[in-house]
């Protein structure tokens, strides 16, 4: 189901149940106060009923009385007397036909109060329409001229029926005010559950909401969860990361456009592997293609070479001096040879990953021997001063690359000698702080312009085009320098201006050789 | 006193006449070998004073050769020099080789390097024979 749906569900079945809670309560409301009517209406009107008819009777006795009185009073007067006293009486037999009139009223309302109320209700009515009966029957024998005995028993049968009815009133009151009480607390006691089940459905409904909030949350953070967790491995590198929903909401759309994503990553990068495998590959075979051509073009270079050094030499016979200034060039430009073949090798190693850096222990007079031993004839052929020095700071012996080393001293001393026309060319061997050592190879040649300090140790690059032609040469060497270098953890800086010679400075973290033992004599040279 | 000799093991013609020309001016005696079954045999019944060694070489490597003479304990005080066209090679028998010069090797450099290798050892054993 849709998340959206499911929101949508949730929103509508909240309102839903606000308002079946609201109608319930409503219900509960109407209901309670409907009853509280029924049952106090009813009860009430009997009460009223009840002391309306005690009312009633207690009048109808007092009339009956007084008719008794009047009419034993009038016997001893005549005349007008004896009419005013008649006409009295006819009053208070009116008042007595009101007062049973007012009981009849009553009893028919006591009696539609309840159909139990109707036993009592006949009862108190025929009481009392016998007690009008024994009133008239009082008026007519005193009228009549009776005395004594029959009057009293009329009082007497006035009396036994008000006795007889009395209690059965009072006991009538005494229910309904019982009632009139039960009818309260009853109410009170509805009232009470109403407003329990008011709470039990108020708690039900925050239940199901609240279950319903839950499952809805889980059902928004769970696949959060779990993209994002896909999403965190893929970061850390691995792209085979598939995530498996088990809904059919916007989530599981997202999860199933998430994998396509990760399964179309991972087939780029296989296809980048593969493609890197491949020109790894056509690195390698670059590599070994261009030391097989290296390797075949050494030989004849030497013989070009040697031939050329040898007649410059006189071993065949003297030459004259312009003789020797192109058998000269000859050298020259093999040595150019040489050093380009050199360089495009190394290049083409550093390319395909197959130099290595071999630490070893090194003697470090072995850096100056090895200058002295490759660089001290071309200096002398150029007249140059070629000076080698060692600080005393520097250890006799320390971890490095002697290969590497040889090489970035091949390529900054033949560097220096080929710019540099008079003057001398410098190697020193330092330590510029207790953790480090260093090489620097300084010249008094033409110096190389600020602007070129920038590309200088790019592939490809010589400070500009006439320099270029007039020295010849890959612009590999300070490219070369510079990856050996960064290789070996090392840092390498030019100090040059235009005039004032250049110094390159290599410099390397000084690894103390632990187990160093005194160079041994026989070994005299690398 | 006769003059050291130095055996110059190289197969190719040119450059083991500018060698042997080399280290004839560098005053040394010089014999020049063309193939390494050749110079196994020379280095049985000889004790030179100098070889310089190509690696590639027909029959015997020159890197079996160079075992050959640092296990032969008549040769001892025997120098080498490896001449070699191939750069890695020359970096993995570094230790083992008194010197290694990668071609092309220059001539001057030759002459120059013998002599002075060959003038430390000798004085470096004349002062082992004063103890």
């Amino acid at each position: 189901m849709n998340i959206r749906l499911k929101l949508i569900l949730g929103f509508v079945g909240v309102v839903l149940i606000l308002i079946v809670v609201n109608a319930i309560n409503l219900y509960t409301g109407n209901n309670l106060i409907n009853r509280f009517e029924t049952l106090s209406n009813d009860d009430a009107r009997a009460l009223l009923a009840l002391g309306q008819i005690e009312a009633s009777l207690n009048r109808m006795q007092g009339e009956a009385v007084s008719i008794a009185l009047i009419l034993h009073e009038a016997e001893y007067v005549t005349g007008a007397e004896l009419e005013e006293a008649l006409a009295e009486v006819e009053d208070e037999l009116i008042e007595l036909d009101v007062a049973l009139a007012n009981v009849q009223r009553w009893t028919t309302q006591y009696r539609h109060t309840s159909p139990d109320n109707a036993l009592l209700a006949d009862q108190i009515k025929a009481s009392a329409e016998d007690m009008y009966q024994v009133s008239l029957e009082l008026v007519r024998l005193k009228q009549a001229g009776v005395e004594g005995s029959e009057i009293l028993v009329a009082f007497e049968v006035l009396e036994d029926i008000e006795e007889d009815v009395l209690p059965f009133l009072d006991r009538a009151i005494l229910d309904a005010d019982g009632a009139l009480e039960m009818d309260q607390v009853a109410v009170s006691a509805t009232a009470t559950n109403a407003s329990l089940f008011n709470l039990i459905i108020l708690v039900v409904a925050v239940l199901i909401t609240g279950g319903g909030s839950f499952v809805l949350i889980r059902n928004v953070t769970n696949p959060i969860h779990k993209l994002q967790q896909a999403a965190q491995q893929i970061e850390a590198g691995d792209p085979h990361v598939q995530v498996d929903l088990d809904t059919e909401d916007e989530f599981a759309r997202l999860a199933h456009a998430f994998n396509a994503m990760s399964t179309a990553i991972t087939d780029r990068e296989n296809s980048l592997t593969a493609a890197n495998a491949q020109l790894q590959e056509a690195n390698l075979f670059k590599a070994q293609m261009l030391a097989n051509v290296s390797h075949d073009l050494r030989t004849p270079l030497g013989a070009v070479l040697g031939h050329a050094e040898m007649l410059k030499n006189g071993v065949h016979g003297p030459m004259d001096s312009n003789q020797q200034k192109f058998l000269n060039r000859i050298i020259h430009n093999t040595r150019g040879l040489t050093d380009m073949v050199n360089l495009l090798l190394v290049q083409s190693r550093l390319d395909a990953g197959t130099v290595q850096i071999n630490m070893a222990s090194l003697y470090t007079d072995e850096i100056l021997e090895y200058a002295d031993m490759n660089f001290m004839n071309q200096a002398e052929s150029k007249k140059l001063e070629l000076l080698l020095k060692r600080e005393d700071t520097v250890p006799d012996t320390l971890v490095s690359d002697e290969t590497r080393i040889q090489q970035i001293v091949q390529n900054l001393l033949g560097n220096a000698l080929k710019f540099t026309t008079e003057g001398y060319v410098s190697l020193r061997l330092f330590c510029p702080d207790a953790s480090h050592w260093a090489i620097e190879v300084a010249d008094s040649g033409a110096g190389i312009p600020d602007n070129a300090h920038e590309y200088i140790f790019e592939s490809f690059r010589q400070v500009d085009g006439t320099t270029t032609r007039k020295h010849g040469g890959s612009g590999l060497g300070l490219s070369i320098v510079q990856q050996l270098v960064t290789m070996m953890d090392g840092e390498i800086t030019l100090n040059s201006a235009v005039g004032r010679g250049s110094t390159f400075t290599v410099t390397f973290p000084l690894i103390l050789d632990e187990e160093s033992v005194p160079a041994p004599e026989e070994k005299v040279l690398a | 006193m006769s003059k050291p000799l130095a055996l110059i093991i190289e197969d190719d013609e040119d450059l083991s006449f500018i060698f042997s020309t080399a280290l004839s001016q560098a005053n040394f005696e010089v014999e020049i070998i063309h193939d390494g079954g050749e110079a196994l045999e020379r280095l049985r019944a000889v004790v030179p004073d100098l070889v310089t060694l190509d690696l590639h070489l027909p029959e015997v490597a020159g890197k079996q050769l160079l075992h050959f003479i640092r296990g032969d304990k008549r040769l001892e005080q025997t120098l080498v020099i490896i001449t070699t066209a191939d750069s890695l090679m020359a970096q993995t028998l570094n230790n083992q080789a008194d010197m290694v010069l990668l071609k092309p090797v220059s001539f001057d450099q030759l002459r120059d390097l013998s002599e002075k290798v060959y003038e430390k050892r000798a004085r470096f054993i004349a002062k082992r024979k004063k103890f």
